[in-house]
């Protein structure tokens, strides 16, 4: 999967659902590509994926969902 | 405290910082851009070490840093708040007494959480005397033609210098791959640097290899040295390699000198025992030729009266009176004459026996002896002459000699083909060059007389002794043994050479080298002429020790017609020949007498008359006239036995030769 | 011949380095993440060669047949870049990075696979860099893993591949108790180096300022 894919995918995905946590993992570290992660409103998580680097984006993404259902 | 003492303390600082090889540490807070520094990083930068350590803007970093190195270090430092990890440049700082100081800085960031750089912390080591000794090294290490390596066991690579990859002929490199390095070395010697976790910690790092370089392909080689150095979990190899191939070459050089001087004693060695064994022929021939010699000329003595004794009662025998008689004397006579004929062979063996050479046509003498070859070889043998002729050049020696050598080497061709065949003889110019000159041969222009038969050819073993005296291959009896000595001891007073080949079943082939004569002025001797008869006109002295035969040759030359007078001495003679009544045409003497030799007589002779015509007798005439084995050209000379005819013919001779009488 | 407007200066070389610097220790770090071991990554030389030279140059280095992860790039300068291994090494990185528990079966069969990652990760961690260094963004293909000699993955011999210059980095994969090296190369075209070359002109002039 090309990384523009990956992003379009996330942002058809967002328009459709607003609140579902997304995150954007990849080796593609280019400030550019962060900074659209961040304006679809979704996490960028850097490969290689390790528990440490998933964790922010994974209690973020439990916090939002609990709120979200309260 | 006063200023001043503070500036002594400062440079006492100094100094001692300087000595040690002055470091400082700094400790950049990339966010707040504040940098730490400790006393001697302050020292270093000329800054108020209290300060420095409470913490100044972080751009203090570049304020020593030499105006040419100042840039390189923005940007190295650019890198390390980008998120490089690792800091490691040399670069020049200019200290505040405006000296130039070298300075290796070491360091290293950390990352907060997100991977972002904090903080750059790190070590400023002075290396102002390191970087002047590595200039040195380096200038020495390509001066040198020194590669330096640093290899840690377990690691893929090893750290190398620039000349180390030169030498090896590949690009240059700070560090190269274990393999990159053992693939210039040439297959099945060991390799260069130990491959990685091979588990085998080296003895030492001194050795020598053979590598094909890189870059050219060239074969080199190249030695290694270094130091080995055990850490807790393996070692480290630190080591210098240099190339040593002229080294190599000379070695080789003086080993192959060294082999070949192994080969050329060899070489001097066969020589010697060829030379060796010569010498040991030699004097076998000497041995036996002076034992035969010495037999031969008493043998002679009594032959000459046996002969001359049977010749004699034949020539006045009457030939109805008793016809059986004759027969026996005739037997005696025959057998007397082998008898002689054998002592000539012994003597021609010994090379004692005086040759008379002149030049000779071979081609003419072959086809003068074809009636005889063919009656003595005769029968189921056909013979074949097969010589040059004209061209053939012409030899010098004994004609007479020459043929008996050929008729022997033909009878033993005849007795090799006892079922028959064809045996060749033949004569053709032969050149031997110096490049090709075998070892029986020398270089030089000879004529070859061949005889080839197609016999049953000779064994390695017997090839080996046939010019051994007495060695024979006949049956008892059938041979004297005496046939190839003979002609071999022929060949070698007439200054040539002589070759056999044979191998069992395939004939042989005997070759006979004599030199060519290039004195072609001589004509062919003419044919002799007997004129028998003497007058008593003609005056003879004989001088002959041995009454038996003085007798015998004074009756001979009496029944000629000559006037003859006898001594049994040489002082008899002179005496005899210093009376008036004499007038000596001829002096006839034997050679070898006590007292005085037949030649010290002659010579006294001639001293009162030197037109005398001298005739000497001998069975053994070595020392007194022969010298080198030959005639003296002025000497004449009959050999004992002689016949009647024999005797007759000479004496006439030699007196016509006088210039003639008016 | 490489031309005089692609030719690095001493500075732009520095930049260069320091930025794939910057590069290689974020690939060193995640390797490690994925190694679990140390690992120490050294700093890159860089040169700038012809497609020929760079493929004698690794098969100088390298007697065995190379693996490579391919990714191209696209920008303001675009090209393709190689992370090379000798064949030989490909299994035990990607028992390094599988962490050992796999049968030589499995490594066989998810060998593709973890290279692809595994270059990804490091090629990304170099370009990704170089272009948030030069402040500029590029797009990048998915890994491809390639197997062949030097003259294959330098397409030495197609045309065109005289023009194409290679920026070669020999990157020494220090793993302990591994026997790991592998190296970066970027072939880029003459236009595509021109570019860079003004890129790290900027950068330089961003970072050094006066001091220039």
């Amino acid at each position: 999967m090309t990384e523009k894919d990956g992003l379009e995918l996330a942002s058809e995905l967002r328009a459709l659902r607003p609140e579902m946590p997304l995150a954007i993992i990849t080796a593609n570290i280019q400030d550019e590509i962060v900074a659209r992660a961040r304006a679809i409103g979704a996490g960028f998580v850097a490969k290689p994926l390790t528990p440490d680097g998933l964790e922010p984006f994974l209690s973020g993404a439990a916090l939002r969902l609990r709120s979200s259902k309260a | 405290m006063p200023e001043i003492d503070d500036n002594a303390e400062a440079e006492r600082t100094r100094s001692a910082l300087g000595a040690a090889g002055a470091s400082g540490t700094w400790d950049w807070h990339i966010d707040s851009g504040i940098l730490h520094a400790d006393a001697q990083f302050a020292e270093l930068y000329d800054l108020d070490p209290q300060q420095a350590q409470a913490g100044v803007p972080a751009e203090t970093f570049f304020s020593a840093i030499h105006p040419d190195d100042r840039a390189r270090m923005r940007i190295a430092v650019a890198g390390i708040l980008g998120g490089a990890e690792l800091f490691s440049k040399e670069f020049r700082i200019v200290t505040p007494d405006g000296a130039t100081l070298w300075v290796h800085g070491r360091g290293r960031s950390f990352l907060d959480a997100n991977d972002e750089p904090i903080r750059f912390t790190g070590l400023l080591v002075d290396v102002t005397e390191r970087k002047r000794t590595e200039e040195r090294l380096r200038i020495a290490q390509s001066a040198g033609g020194v590669g330096t390596f640093e290899y840690t066991d377990g690691f893929a690579t090893v750290a190398v210098s620039d000349e180390f990859c030169r030498l090896l002929g590949l690009h240059p490199a700070t560090s190269l791959p274990v393999r990159t390095i053992n693939n210039v070395v040439q297959p099945g010697d060991a390799p260069l640097i130990p491959q990685p976790r091979s588990g085998i910690i080296p003895d030492t790092l001194d050795g020598v290899f053979r590598v094909s370089r890189s870059n050219d392909g060239a074969e080199r080689w190249i030695a290694r040295r270094g130091e080995i150095i055990r850490e807790r979990s393996g070692y480290r190899l630190i080591g210098v390699i240099y190339d040593v191939t002229q080294t190599k070459e000379q070695e080789a050089r003086l080993l192959e000198l060294n082999e070949t001087l192994e080969m050329r004693v060899e070489q001097e060695l066969t020589e010697r025992r060829r030379t060796e064994e010569a010498l040991r022929q030699a004097q076998k021939m000497e041995a036996v030729g002076q034992l035969t010699g010495g037999i031969a000329h008493d043998f002679n003595n009594l032959l000459t009266i046996i002969i001359g004794n049977v010749d004699a009662v034949l020539r006045r025998f009457d030939v109805s009176s008793d016809p059986r008689a004759r027969r026996s004397l005739e037997n005696a006579l025959q057998g007397a004459n082998r008898a002689a004929s054998l002592t000539q062979r012994l003597l021609a063996f010994s090379r004692r026996q005086p040759l008379d050479p002149r030049p000779t046509d071979v081609a003419r003498l072959l086809a003068g002896m074809s009636d005889l070859l063919t009656r003595s070889i005769g029968g189921a043998i056909a013979v074949q002459i097969d010589a040059e002729a004209p061209g053939l050049w012409r030899v010098e020696a004994d004609p007479h000699q020459l043929e008996n050598v050929i008729l022997n080497l033909a009878v033993n061709g005849r007795d090799a083909m006892p079922d028959g065949g064809t045996l060749t003889i033949a004569a053709h110019n032969h050149v031997v060059r110096d490049e090709d000159a075998p070892a029986s041969v020398p270089a030089g222009y000879y004529v070859c007389i061949s005889v080839t038969d197609a016999g049953v050819g000779m064994s390695a073993e017997t090839l080996a002794r046939v010019f051994d005296p007495f060695f024979t291959t006949k049956e008892v009896g059938k041979g004297t043994g005496l046939g190839l000595s003979m002609v071999y001891g022929f060949v070698k007073q007439s200054g040539g050479h002589i070759t056999i080949e044979s191998a069992e079943g395939s004939g042989t082939v005997v070759r006979l080298f004599l030199p060519r004569n290039l004195d072609n002025e001589h004509a062919p001797a003419a044919p002799m002429v007997v004129a028998a008869q003497g007058s008593p006109s003609e005056t003879i002295l004989v001088v002959e020790d041995d009454d038996d035969v003085r007798a015998y040759t004074v009756g001979i030359l009496r029944e000629l017609g000559y006037r003859v007078a006898e001594a049994h001495d040489g002082a008899t003679a002179v005496r005899l020949f210093d009376r008036d009544e004499f007038s000596v045409d001829l002096l006839l003497t034997d050679v070898v007498m006590p007292a005085m030799s037949g030649r010290e007589l002659a010579d006294i002779l001639w001293d009162r008359q030197p037109e005398l015509s001298v005739l000497f007798v001998s069975g053994y005439p070595r020392d007194a006239i022969v010298s080198d084995g030959r005639l003296d050209p002025a000497v004449d000379l009959i050999p004992k036995p002689f016949t009647y005819l024999g005797l007759a013919g000479k004496v006439r001779e030699l007196l016509d030769r006088r210039p003639s009488r008016t | 011949m490489i031309p005089a407007t692609v030719t690095l200066g001493d500075l732009e070389r520095d930049a260069l380095t320091e930025i794939l610097n910057i590069g290689v220790s974020r690939a060193a770090a995640n390797l490690r993440k994925m190694i679990d071991e140390q690992v120490t990554l050294s700093v890159p030389s860089i040169e700038v060669l012809s497609r020929r030279r760079a493929a004698r140059m690794i098969s100088e280095r390298e007697i065995a047949d190379l693996i490579a992860v391919r990714q191209d790039f696209d920008g303001p300068f675009s090209g393709r870049a190689l992370l090379i291994f000798p064949e030989t090494n490909s299994l035990d990185l990607v028992r390094a990075v599988t962490g050992g528990e796999l049968s030589n079966d499995q490594v066989v069969e998810i060998e593709r696979e973890a290279l692809g990652e595994t270059g990804n990760v490091i090629l990304n961690s170099c370009l990704a860099t170089m272009a948030n260094m030069l402040k500029r963004s590029l797009t990048m293909t998915i890994p491809e893993v390639l197997r062949g000699n030097g003259d294959m993955l330098f397409e030495v011999g197609e045309e065109g591949a005289a023009e194409g210059l290679v920026l070669f980095l020999y990157i020494d994969f220090a793993v302990r108790k591994r026997d790991i090296r592998g190296y970066i190369a970027m072939i880029m075209g003459i236009p595509s180096l021109e570019v860079l070359k003004e890129l790290l002109d900027e950068f330089i002039e961003r970072v050094v300022g006066q001091d220039a």
